[in-house]
């Protein structure tokens, strides 16, 4: 059962285009120029119920359109989409009530309660869902542990820190318990141990709520957290959908390796990467004996790791490819590397 | 409707929250009446008149015209317009939960703040300048009442139509600002339409000060049904107005942020 | 950097933001100077049926309304955005920006977004001055002078007296509506001093000088120099006594989270 499908949509916008030059602003005030922005190009996917899918992307690759389009809020120009069955610029209100939309940059209670502690956005929201007061008292409670939000929900908003007011933000955005949730960026300006804790709370969410998730970012080591599926999104184009293991198949046969040396590596090294004490280089796995048997002469190193190539790298490689040739890549073919 | 009356009542406790700039809002009222009443008492004192308005008279019908604009929503917030333009507005729109009505309930919940504020304001002020001021007789008060009520409703679907030209407009503001100054000049909160010397039966702006001042002085009794029908006429085409730039606004809408 | 040429990149990168909406920018400019048109309209209409307000005949109190406006206006095109976003900036932890940067921090704060809508809108504001000069008797160049130096220190003093109220916004947050209640009392800048009780004339020329703003530069125009003195010394004091409380003002600052630039 698809929770979401989406079939070659299509989304542009116009931008105008600003005068360069000392007197560009004069010249733009008497006359315009626009140019069309394709912010999603034929993208087509499905997506079942219960998955959590990441989707990933340069700044304006695509990303926050695609979502605002599965939850109704922009109407896309050509294609068609079904989320949950329902047509979502129709707005239903059974569709509203199931799905949740967050994004890390600005909540609901922001622009409600800014003044007000937390405790009166979430009231508002139990009537906006219509949800009855024992069972409020119960997701809230569920929630508010897992968030680990208690001492906060009863100070006013403004007085939050930036990572607090994430917490109680996505406690308001799930007391409905929504079967499909939209993540645009959620992490956003938040610490690395908020951020961690901030997956832990979406996986434990996904595995007792069966909801779908899907969750945009701009850091790759995120998807690298959660979501065996990715969609990887360039200047509107789906360059890739399949597991993430899949991309790592396409790439060079590579692996990063990583020696320790006691002191300082010595200065013979070439063509390797130095970090304090550490030598790393990216070695083709046909060569990797010969320049392991290279190093090993040296009798002042204490470690060697092999390990595959960081994620970021693979994730790189996807959207240089996206520039050179536009290709959308398919995960399970293997490329050869001359 | 539960929903909006909670909205309401997050406002209400929001303008308790922070009770100076309530008061300070609402005394305020006090000075631009002042201002008027030492402006015609002077110029009175001279010998003069102007139209057909006694020194009472004026100063009944600013004691009326400047409560109203103290307390109707003009500007029905202008975060609204803010909102749109932000990208605000799309977590409105994921929810079931209309935007317009949050806005209803919100501004009806300051108003009654508001009102209440400026009246408790208002009546120790009255008190003291009670001499001046022309007390309206039950039938007068009813009809003010009235026409105070639709002239509300008419300043919210107006202030809302300002607000949604977000929609269309890259910037609104520029439109609210001249909105302001025109509200005040051809509804009559800062002089009397009727001495103003040029035409203004066609707009609707009379009806948010002018008549409603003029009802609680008695002085539109020969012509309470036609003003009714005008006043309420013009709401419904402003209600049309508001329904039509919403429902085209949102498909424009391209939902900024993110 | 110094303050003046913080105003001028401020005021240059201030209409390239202003102007960008072309439409919106010139209703603004209407907008703003509907203000004077308004109070041009209203006074037009009592002084058709009366000769005088208080002793002062149409030419002066026109001219009244124009300085009013090239005043007030002035200072809106300086600082109006930013005095009443003070308070704003207090409680939603801009400060920090302006506290570490090199430049006075409080007229940084001030002047940190000019109107170039105000700005533009001054030309009513004159032509309503000219028209009440033009009525009243002509006077020697030399009080010209004296009158385009006495709009000058209006200003200062009005700036003063934002400053001032904005210090009060690092203890008590929500803090608008005394800028509202200022913005109320400098209505009376535009009517005679003389309409005024005693005790009112006592509070808004010598305490909150709202009345002076105006009143006094016309009347040294007209030959009248019965206030210029305690006018004059009001910007001296007020400087004193700013420079005394800012320090001890930012003492009160919390800070708060991400700063979120919220326009109205």
């Amino acid at each position: 059962m698809y929770s979401i499908k989406v079939k070659k949509l299509c989304k542009s916008y116009r931008k105008e285009e600003k005068g360069k030059g000392r007197f560009g602003s004069l010249r733009f005030f008497f006359r315009r120029k626009y140019r069309e922005i394709h912010a999603l190009r034929d993208v087509s996917f499905s997506i079942e119920r219960g998955e959590m899918v990441g989707i990933i992307g340069p700044n304006g690759a695509g990303k926050t359109t695609l979502l605002k389009i599965l939850s109704g809020v922009l109407y896309p120009d050509s294609g068609s989409v079904s989320v949950l069955g329902y047509i979502p610029t129709r707005r239903e209100k059974e569709f509203l009530r199931s799905i949740t939309y967050f994004t890390g940059q600005r909540g609901f209670l922001s622009l409600t309660i800014w003044d007000l502690p937390p405790v009166d956005g979430y009231e508002l929201i139990r009537h906006i869902y219509g949800i009855p007061e024992s069972e409020y008292r119960r997701r809230l409670k569920y929630l508010v542990e897992l968030l680990d939000v208690e001492d906060l929900i009863r100070t006013p908003l403004r007085k939050l820190s930036l990572g607090e007011r994430t917490k109680v933000e996505l406690v308001a955005a799930l007391l409905h318990f929504p079967d499909l949730v939209l993540l645009d960026e959620p992490t956003i300006g938040l610490d690395i141990v908020s951020q961690k804790r901030l997956w832990e709370f979406f996986r434990l969410y996904n595995e007792e709520r069966r909801a779908t998730l899907l969750i945009t970012s701009h850091y790759t080591r995120d998807i690298e957290e959660l979501g065996k599926r990715v969609l990887i999104l360039h200047r509107g184009r789906l360059l890739f959908d399949g597991d993430k293991k899949g991309l790592a198949k396409g790439l060079p046969d590579r692996k990063l390796v990583k020696v320790v040396f006691r002191s300082s590596p010595p200065p013979s090294l070439r063509g390797w990467r130095i970090e304090g004490d550490t030598a790393l280089k990216q070695v083709k796995k046909s060569r990797l004996s010969d320049e392991l048997r290279l190093i090993s002469l040296d009798d002042s190193i204490i470690d060697i790791t092999i390990e595959d190539p960081p994620f970021e790298d693979v994730i790189r490689e996807i959207f240089t490819r996206g520039e050179v040739n536009d290709e959308v890549f398919d995960g399970s073919e293997k490329r050869d590397q001359t | 409707m539960t929903k909006y009356l909670t909205a309401a009542k997050n406002e209400i406790k929001l303008n308790f929250r922070y009770r100076f700039n309530l008061l300070a809002f609402s005394t305020g009222l006090l000075f631009p009446l002042l201002g008027y009443v030492f402006l015609w008492k002077t110029a009175y004192s001279g010998g003069g008149r102007v139209g057909e308005y006694s020194l009472n008279g004026l100063f009944t019908y600013y004691f009326w015209a400047l409560f109203l604009d103290y307390t109707l929503p003009v500007f029905a917030y202008g975060d609204m317009a803010w909102n749109i333009k932000s990208g605000g507005l799309t977590l409105f729109l994921v929810r079931p939960f209309s935007f317009l009505f949050y806005y209803v309930s919100i501004i009806a919940g300051g108003t009654l703040v508001w009102a209440t504020v400026n009246l408790a304001v208002l009546v120790p002020f009255g008190m003291v300048f009670a001499r001046y001021f022309i007390f309206p007789g039950l039938t007068d008060f009813l009809v003010g009442f009235l026409f105070t009520a639709i002239g509300y409703f008419l300043a919210l679907l107006l202030g809302f139509v300002i607000n949604l030209l977000a929609f269309y407009l890259g910037d609104p503001s520029g439109f609210r600002g001249l909105y302001g100054w025109g509200m005040m000049l051809l509804g009559g909160s800062i002089i009397p339409l009727d001495l103003l010397g040029f035409p203004l039966d066609r707009l609707p702006f009379r009806f948010l000060y002018f008549i409603p001042a003029k009802a609680f002085m008695g002085e539109i009794r020969g012509d309470i049904l036609g003003l009714l029908f005008e006043d309420v006429l013009w709401a419904s085409i402003s209600l049309f107005l508001v329904f039509l730039l919403w429902k085209r606004g949102l498909r424009k809408y391209e939902a900024y942020g993110g | 950097m110094s303050l003046l040429m913080y105003v001028l990149k401020a005021i240059l990168i201030r209409f390239r933001r202003e102007s960008v909406f072309r439409g919106s920018f010139l209703l603004r400019i209407l907008g703003k100077a509907s203000y004077v048109i308004v109070y041009y309209i209203f006074f037009d209409v009592i002084f058709g049926s009366m000769e005088g307000i208080g002793g002062w005949d149409r030419g002066s109190v026109f001219m009244l309304v124009g300085t009013s406006g090239l005043v007030l206006g002035l200072s809106q095109s300086l600082f109006g955005r930013g005095a009443v976003g003070l308070s704003e900036l207090v409680r939603r932890g801009g400060v920090e920006m302006f506290l570490t940067r090199p430049l006075p921090a409080g007229l940084f704060m001030l002047f940190r977004e000019p109107s170039i809508s105000d700005l533009l809108s001054l030309p009513v504001s004159l032509m309503v001055l000219i028209h009440g000069m033009q009525m009243t008797h002509a006077r020697p160049p030399g009080s010209c002078f004296l009158f385009v130096l006495l709009i000058l220190v209006s200003v200062t003093i009005y700036s003063q007296l934002h400053l001032f109220l904005g210090l009060f916004a690092f203890k008590f947050v929500r803090l608008s509506a005394i800028f509202w209640w200022l913005s109320d009392f400098s209505d009376y800048a535009r009517y005679p001093y003389r309409i005024f009780p005693m005790a009112f004339r006592i509070i808004f020329l010598y305490i909150i000088p709202v009345l002076a703003l105006s009143n006094v530069p016309v009347m040294v125009y007209l030959g009248d120099y019965s206030l210029v003195a305690p006018f004059l010394a009001f910007p001296m004091f007020f400087a004193f006594l700013l420079r005394f409380l800012f320090p001890r003002a930012l003492r009160w600052y919390e800070g708060t989270g991400t700063y979120e630039l919220v326009e109205g």
